[in-house]
């Protein structure tokens, strides 16, 4: 996939550029909205992350750009400001996703190919990691031919898995991903732990696969083998 | 007591102290002038008398009455003696008083004794009109000082009681700079002016302060977000192990609340700048259920009995969608938070009054502070103590009263809907 960055602050740009790199993505970073405009007039992307604060200009604005050129790249916005008027605004004009910083990697990431998924494969919305399979329209699983039933909070913890599979993810990314404003809470009973046990259960009851690996003192890891 | 009141009393006294002291040598002073007027006339009478006597070429006396008396006498003073005497009045059938004056005349070898009397009674009648006047002046002083008073609070300290209702109600929330009803008194003038100058530099303050916050808290955004990223990337390196790792993730979690932190601190400047003023019609008894939903792994896990009483009567109020969030995700969230294990939520929602009562641990802190900032129980919880403040600034911002009650272990928050329009 190649991602168009527009973000002014250079030591965050070139972390997100790292990760998404690692993803197998090309990743171009735009500091500001000149850089911006240019990049979209010369090449076409297929998800622009974008920043509404630039030094030149609005983040917005670059949005407009891109849906004057009718360019059918996904967008996705990252802001300091927690604004609802600026949510609002970015997605009546075409953004796909409003992502207020500070943020996980992975959660980018997974918002990412949210957007991805929904832009190119309308119609087939169905991932397929190994032998687990999942309709993210009806949000079925089915693991080994097998249909399993997760709880919500199962579900988004696998999708968040395998779109961030192979990688380490730390608990306090995955519980912010779970329960957003309320992963202060989940951090002191250790819900995190239960529901991944629950997860881990349910698909090895049915899977000759080990996906979940804790990885001690980190996080846990969703690996293909 | 009001300063009029005050006054008015004073005035009232010192009127009193000076109308008694006043009327005592008024009193005094008239009956010495009085008798000594009526001394004269019996004098110059009783002269007239031995004149007429003299110069008489045949003697003959006078009728006697009760204002004149001449008889032969067998002595003779020379001197002139003044008595005070009461002789019997047959038309009022009461003794009336007398002043008298005792002369003695020789006329051709034969002593004469003049008897001169003058009755009291009008002295003492005018006397007695001049203290009636006296009093009638006096009630008339404090009418006039009544209605001096009074215009005295109408035109004098008009604009100072106005500018002290305008003071009353300034907010520094609402309005930046106080603008007092000017006043030709210098007095008033000077206050006037000091108030201003004092007003506008705590409002400078206060929105300094607060921008401050603000710019602060959202400053910080991007240092956290390139620390919390470079936290992610770290996290993956397999080469990190053992006692590191572990720092890693401290690093991690304590980066969370101050991330928490911030957002909360943004949100707080967010509701004391009023950034949340669009209403809409919004069904309380639907965001409740909804709240409850998302907090139901929470509730679950302490196994609490939830109860949810919302009367059948509309509870579609206009309010700002984002507040209702803000407000039900607080109380809450610390209504499960601070819970304890087989413990008690109840949610009623009656007569616009929205309560939230659960079971907990006795407060620690003084359950006034409990709306301030970073005001918080435990030091181990997790919680940041912002959550009631938000929840205060937020009630504040849509000028809802709050309340906090607690019964030893059974914590209740009150919140009073009903300056809110209903459908």
């Amino acid at each position: 996939m190649k991602i168009l960055l527009v973000e002014d602050e250079t030591m965050l740009a070139d972390n997100i550029q790292h990760y998404l790199l690692q993803e197998g993505n090309v990743c171009e970073i735009a500091a500001d909205f000149m850089q911006a405009s240019e990049k979209i007039e010369l090449y076409e992307y297929d998800c622009v992350v974008v920043d509404i604060t630039l030094p030149d200009g609005s983040g917005l604005d670059v949005i407009r750009l891109l849906k004057q050129a009718n360019l059918t790249s996904g967008v996705v916005i990252i802001s300091a400001k927690d604004s609802l008027e600026d949510k609002v605004e970015g997605l009546h004009i075409g953004a796909d996703d409003y992502l207020t910083k500070p943020f996980h990697l992975p959660e980018l990431n997974a918002r990412i190919k949210s957007v991805l998924r929904r832009r190119n494969f309308e119609g087939k919305n169905e991932i397929q990691f190994q032998d687990i399979s999942i309709d993210t329209e009806s949000q079925e699983v089915t693991v080994n031919l097998q249909h399993v039933t997760l709880t919500k909070k199962e579900y988004q913890l696998l999708l968040y898995f395998i779109t961030n599979a192979k990688r380490v993810i730390s608990k306090n990314a995955l519980a912010e991903h779970l329960w957003g404003d309320f992963m202060d809470m989940a951090e002191s009973y250790d819900f995190i732990y239960s529901q991944i046990k629950n997860l881990k259960k349910k698909l090895n009851e049915h899977s000759d696969y080990k996906y979940i690996h804790a990885v001690y003192g980190m996080g846990y890891k969703f690996v293909k083998q | 007591m009001k300063l009029l009141v005050k006054s008015g009393r004073y005035f009232i006294g010192s009127a009193l102290a000076i109308f008694l002291v006043g009327g005592i040598v008024f009193y005094f002073t008239y009956e010495r002038i009085i008798d000594h007027e009526i001394s004269e006339l019996l004098q110059y009478e009783s002269d007239q008398w031995v004149k007429q006597l003299e110069l008489a070429e045949v003697l003959v006396l006078p009728p006697v009455n009760d204002e004149l008396k001449i008889e032969p006498s067998e002595s003779y003073l020379p001197t002139l003696v003044y008595t005070d005497t009461l002789l019997y009045n047959a038309l009022e059938e009461e003794p009336m008083p007398f002043k008298q004056l005792t002369n003695y005349a020789m006329i051709n070898g034969q002593s004469y004794k003049i008897t001169v009397r003058r009755s009291l009674i009008e002295k003492e009648d005018i006397l007695y009109m001049g203290m009636f006047s006296l009093a009638v002046l006096f009630v008339l002083i404090l009418l006039a000082l009544f209605w001096v008073n009074r215009f005295v609070s109408k035109k004098l300290w008009g604009s100072f009681y106005q500018n002290l209702k305008l003071f009353q109600g300034y907010d520094l929330n609402h309005s930046n700079h106080f603008q007092p009803i000017e006043s030709d008194i210098e007095e008033f003038d000077t206050l006037n002016k000091t108030l201003v100058k004092v007003t506008d530099k705590i409002a400078a303050d206060f929105i300094s302060l607060k921008e401050f916050t603000e710019n602060a808290a959202h400053e910080t955004q991007n240092p956290i977000a390139i620390i919390k990223s470079n936290l992610d990337i770290l996290t993956e390196n397999e080469t990190i192990k053992g006692d590191a790792q572990q720092r890693l993730e401290k690093m991690s979690s304590a980066l969370q609340r101050v991330s928490l932190i911030n957002k909360n601190l943004l949100l707080l400047s967010k509701l004391e700048n009023h950034q949340f003023s669009s209403v809409e019609l919004v069904d309380l008894k639907k965001e409740i259920n909804a709240m409850l939903e998302d907090f139901k792994d929470f509730s679950d896990a302490l196994m609490l009995k939830e109860e949810v009483l919302i009367s059948e009567t509309s509870q579609r109020y206009f309010i700002n969608k984002s507040i209702v969030d803000i407000l039900l995700q607080n109380l809450i969230g610390n209504a499960i938070k601070h819970n304890i294990q087989n413990g008690f939520l109840r949610i009623e929602l009656i007569g616009d009054l929205l309560t939230i009562t659960n079971s907990g641990q006795p407060l620690t802190v003084p359950a006034e502070s409990l709306f301030e900032r970073f005001k918080k129980g435990k030091s181990t919880s997790n919680s940041i103590g912002l959550g009631l403040a938000i929840v205060k600034t937020a009630c504040d911002s849509q000028g809802l009263q709050i309340r906090y009650t607690n019964r030893n272990d059974e914590h209740q928050i009150v919140v009073n809907l009903s300056s809110l329009k209903k459908e």
